[in-house]
């Protein structure tokens, strides 16, 4: 939850001269979560978020959406890692394609970054008007050492995992 | 008084002063057609609590409160343990964030 709504904006809204109504950060579903290594993952996207520092070559502005992943330990992960757990230290790559615009294509690596809502992984995304898009992310295991000895070892990562939606921008929910 | 009652109240009475502070049972919160039900979930105050939420809907829903410092998505017809810390008396407002024009609920600890 991350509302991002200035005094003075709230003025202008009551005057009626707010160019934008949607201010507010907000977030969207982009698909079911995927269970994984015992891990969930869920894609999002929200819009209306202000940034400190801009990720190097993060997309911004009105055409642009705040892709997220969110990958906590589920149940029973191996690494003792309880349930809810953050799994920081990810290397989680984007891409993103349109149905019926073979040219627009995107892709790159989400950053680890905290907000309000928690910690979480994103970029920005520059996107291509409204449509069908499918999400793929490949993420490779946290860059952790590891115990191995007997008593206390954690089993060897898994190798990446890949997960993909298909979603239409822009959300109908809310 | 037999022995066996004495021992058995000293049992109970010590539980009740020594014991560790007793879990409140999980409270069951139930998502459909994007509303909380209960919207109100009264808990107690200083107590570790437990919410098994339901989400009856088709769609996952992101549980989300920035009070409780909790966000949990819970995929659609699935159910989600949201564990909450001890909480100050107060009220913690919390959404389906997906859904939030509906998706409202708050936790009162007392």
């Amino acid at each position: 939850m991350r509302f991002v709504l200035a005094p003075s904006v709230l003025a202008l809204s009551a005057l009626g001269l707010a160019a934008s109504p949607a201010l507010a950060a907000q977030e969207f579903y982009v698909g079911e979560p995927v269970m994984k290594e015992g891990l969930q993952i869920v894609p999002n996207y929200l819009t209306g978020i202000q940034m400190s520092a801009h990720v190097p070559g993060m997309e911004m502005g009105k055409d642009a959406i705040h892709l997220e992943a969110d990958v906590h330990a589920g149940k029973d992960e191996a690494h003792s890692l309880a349930e809810d757990t953050w799994i920081p230290y990810l290397t989680i790559k984007y891409q993103i394609t349109k149905k019926g615009s073979p040219l627009y294509h995107k892709s790159g690596v989400l950053a680890a970054m905290v907000a309000k809502d928690g910690l979480h992984y994103a970029n920005g995304v520059r996107m291509d008007g409204p449509g069908t898009y499918r999400l793929t992310y490949v993420i490779s295991p946290p860059k952790l050492y590891r115990h191995v000895d007997k008593a206390s070892g954690v089993p060897d990562w898994w190798k990446p995992i890949k997960a993909a939606w298909t979603f239409q921008y822009p959300s109908k929910s809310k | 008084m037999s022995l066996k009652t004495v021992l058995a109240l000293t049992a109970l009475a010590g539980a009740a002063i020594a014991g560790p502070a007793r879990a409140q049972a999980p409270i069951t919160v139930t998502l459909k057609d994007h509303r909380f039900s209960p919207a109100e979930i009264r808990v107690a105050a200083n107590q570790p609590a437990i919410l098994n939420v339901v989400n009856d809907d088709p769609l996952a829903e992101e549980f989300d409160s920035t009070a409780l410092k909790v966000e949990k998505v819970i995929a659609g017809k699935q159910s989600g343990t949201v564990r909450i810390h001890p909480l100050r008396p107060g009220r913690y407002p919390f959404m389906g964030e997906y859904h939030s024009a509906t998706a409202q609920g708050v936790v009162v600890a007392q």
